[in-house]
């Protein structure tokens, strides 16, 4: 667990919430919950980066595309993703991630299958940017 | 929200504001305390809102809270009169299920055997996240095509298995050009593994028969062992849901649709985008029908391995989905319709006498398989006439509590000791994770099961106890 983000429980699945003073820094902090749901992130190493690029309509919309490209990444080249840095542009975001291979890392929960929409809420309060996201698991 | 009881196992939701149809849920009165206190009841209310559902939003008595649809959701849509097809009510692990094998071992030959037989499951039964699995890459197009057909064709099982699954292992219509690349490419390597979560390789003893009939054409022999193998489309079925449900969003709005989740996304049926989605999901599916093959596959040459005895030993029961959708014709107030039925974690549970079941199996109705969890039980159930859900059951236990809540009452190391003690051998992926699949975070299958048959969705026919698990 991390402060920054917290869990949301769900019955079957699971989810995150998290904060952060720009569209960025909630992105790139509820990126981090994913994954730290998963594995412990606390002494993940940076060595291999994957940059996502994605576009789309609205800030929920932009969290989930970025949330599911990672998570694809992840998969599809077996890493674990634990450093985030993220790029907004209008409707545009670049995710710079960092992590290692996730044969030496052990699990730490159940592996994310996907990114629903439900309950999805990504939205600036008048005082901070608030993110909330369900997983498939 | 009221709640009105039609039944001793039938509430209803009365149609109210925007609902098209009525919510239905099919539960004893403890499973229905259990789903009124998380928001699955809302779901059904939410589900019955979509675009051309005929009769209800219904649930199963393993309902519990979801994304979207509920689990144990059932949503029929009239495909003729723009009714809709919504990912969100398949899911995203298109076509997960379950297969069921019979065989004429004993707990005693497990007894003599378990070290080895489990050894050879663990070594040979790929699971967990990253894993490669049993089959290559260059099977992966075939399978998109032609799901379990495919596998039999490159020497995995027979094709006397097509019979006993569902769709005859091979979902029709499949598009495998609509799977994307990135797709292709995340689950591609993995075909033939079990994944990990929920995901299991079983090996049970039949301890219960209550429908002798139907037990002995499914093959169930009191005092045998079984294997239960439940997992789905993996990463490939993940990210063809993923990759459909951005699309929908922009499609609604062209269709002039609003839903009251986003995760409720739909189309028309018969529109570019229904057909696209629809073809799509096939070729998902037949990837989990064919992965669902080969892991059997691979269970026979363990148990050969172990024991050496003949592969021909484990003969299967069924292969089901609880994750699909389906165009099937059923009657509707008095007319025969077409109909996009939807089962989110809901099983298809075909009655006696469905022209669509193998000749073998026309006189009992198809096999319904309910797994329980690991340390309780699982049951097989046999589809009936006059089921009021479109031909739908339970799929499982159901979930009681949160991951979260699960893990803070015992670590994996206790949850394992535990059930080693009652005599279960557990090989886990990772015994860490086991406390989130503990027996205490799932409902009661008995009472599940008991409700199912009550309610006349599917009738119980014999139950079986985990004595082996291999988690993933």
């Amino acid at each position: 667990m991390s402060d920054r983000y917290g869990i949301i429980p769900h019955t079957a699945d699971i989810g995150v919430m998290a904060r952060g003073d720009t569209l960025a820094d909630v992105i790139a902090n509820t990126a981090y919950g994913m994954f730290d749901l998963m594995y412990d992130l606390v002494d993940i190493k940076p060595d291999i980066t994957v940059i996502v690029d994605v576009e789309a309509h609205t800030p929920p919309e932009l969290l989930v595309d970025c949330l599911s490209e990672l998570l694809a990444e992840s998969e599809t080249h077996d890493l674990v993703l634990a450093d985030f840095a993220v790029e907004v542009d209008e409707q545009r975001a670049i995710v710079t991630a960092r992590g290692e291979p996730a044969a030496v890392v052990e699990l730490a929960g159940p592996p994310i299958k996907a990114v629903t929409y439900h309950d999805l809420r990504c939205e600036w309060t008048g005082d901070h940017w608030e993110s909330r996201v369900i997983f498939d698991v | 929200m009221e709640l009105q009881r039609t039944g001793e196992h039938r509430w209803e939701i009365p149609r109210t504001g925007d609902m098209r149809v009525p919510g239905i849920v099919f539960a004893g009165e403890s499973l229905m305390v259990k789903a009124r206190e998380d928001r699955a009841v809302d779901q059904v209310v939410n589900v019955a809102h979509l675009p051309g559902i005929v009769e209800a939003s219904f649930a199963m008595p393993d309902i519990h809270w979801g994304y979207g649809f509920p689990i144990g959701g059932v949503a029929a849509t009239d495909v003729d009169r723009g009714g809709v097809v919504s990912p969100g009510g398949v899911g995203f692990d298109i076509c997960c299920g379950v297969r069921l094998l019979s065989s004429d071992l004993t707990p005693e030959d497990f007894a003599r055997y378990e070290d080895r037989i489990m050894g050879e499951l663990d070594a040979r039964i790929p699971r967990g996240t990253g894993k490669g699995g049993i089959a290559t890459r260059p099977l992966l197009d075939a399978v998109l095509e032609r799901g379990a057909r495919a596998a039999v064709d490159r020497g995995y099982g027979t094709g006397a298995d097509l019979e006993r699954c569902e769709e005859r292992g091979a979902s029709a219509g499949a598009e495998p050009d609509l799977v994307s690349d990135k797709a292709k490419q995340r689950g591609g390597g993995q075909l033939g593994s079990l994944g990990a979560g929920n995901h299991f390789l079983e090996i049970q003893v039949v301890d219960t028969i209550l429908d002798p009939e139907a037990a002995e054409v499914y093959g169930l022999r009191l005092g045998t062992l079984t294997v239960m193998i439940h997992c789905g489309s993996r990463g490939l079925g993940h990210q063809t849901c993923q990759d459909q449900l951005k699309l929908m969003g922009p499609a609604m709005n062209r269709h002039g649709i609003t839903v009251p989740d986003r995760q409720l996304a739909c189309v028309p049926v018969e529109s570019r985008e229904g057909a696209e989605y629809l073809g799509a999901m096939a070729a998902a599916a037949n990837f989990a029908w064919a992965n669902r093959h080969i892991l059997a596959h691979e269970t026979r040459r363990a148990f050969e391995a172990a024991m050496g005895r003949a592969a021909g030993d484990l003969d299967l029961v069924f292969d089901v989905a609880h994750n699909l959708a389906k165009l099937e014709d059923h009657t509707v107030s008095g007319e025969m319709l077409r109909l996009c039925i939807h089962r989110k974690g809901a099983t298809r549970a075909f009655g006696p006498g469905h022209p669509d079941l193998p000749d073998d199996l026309q006189a009992v109705g198809q096999p319904v398989i309910v797994p329980g969890s690991m340390g309780t039980a699982s049951w097989v159930l046999r589809g009936v006439e006059g089921n009021p859900a479109f031909d739908s059951a339970a799929h499982g236990a159901g979930r009681l509590m949160s991951r979260s809540k699960a893990k803070k009452r015992a670590t994996g190391h206790d949850v394992r000791r535990d059930l080693e003690r009652e005599g279960i051998a557990v090989r886990p992926g990772s015994t860490r994770l086991l406390s989130e699949e503990a027996p205490y975070a799932y409902k009661d299958v008995d009472e599940v099961v008991r409700v199912t048959e009550a309610a006349g969705l599917a009738a119980r026919v014999a139950r079986l106890r985990p004595i082996g698990v291999v988690k993933g």
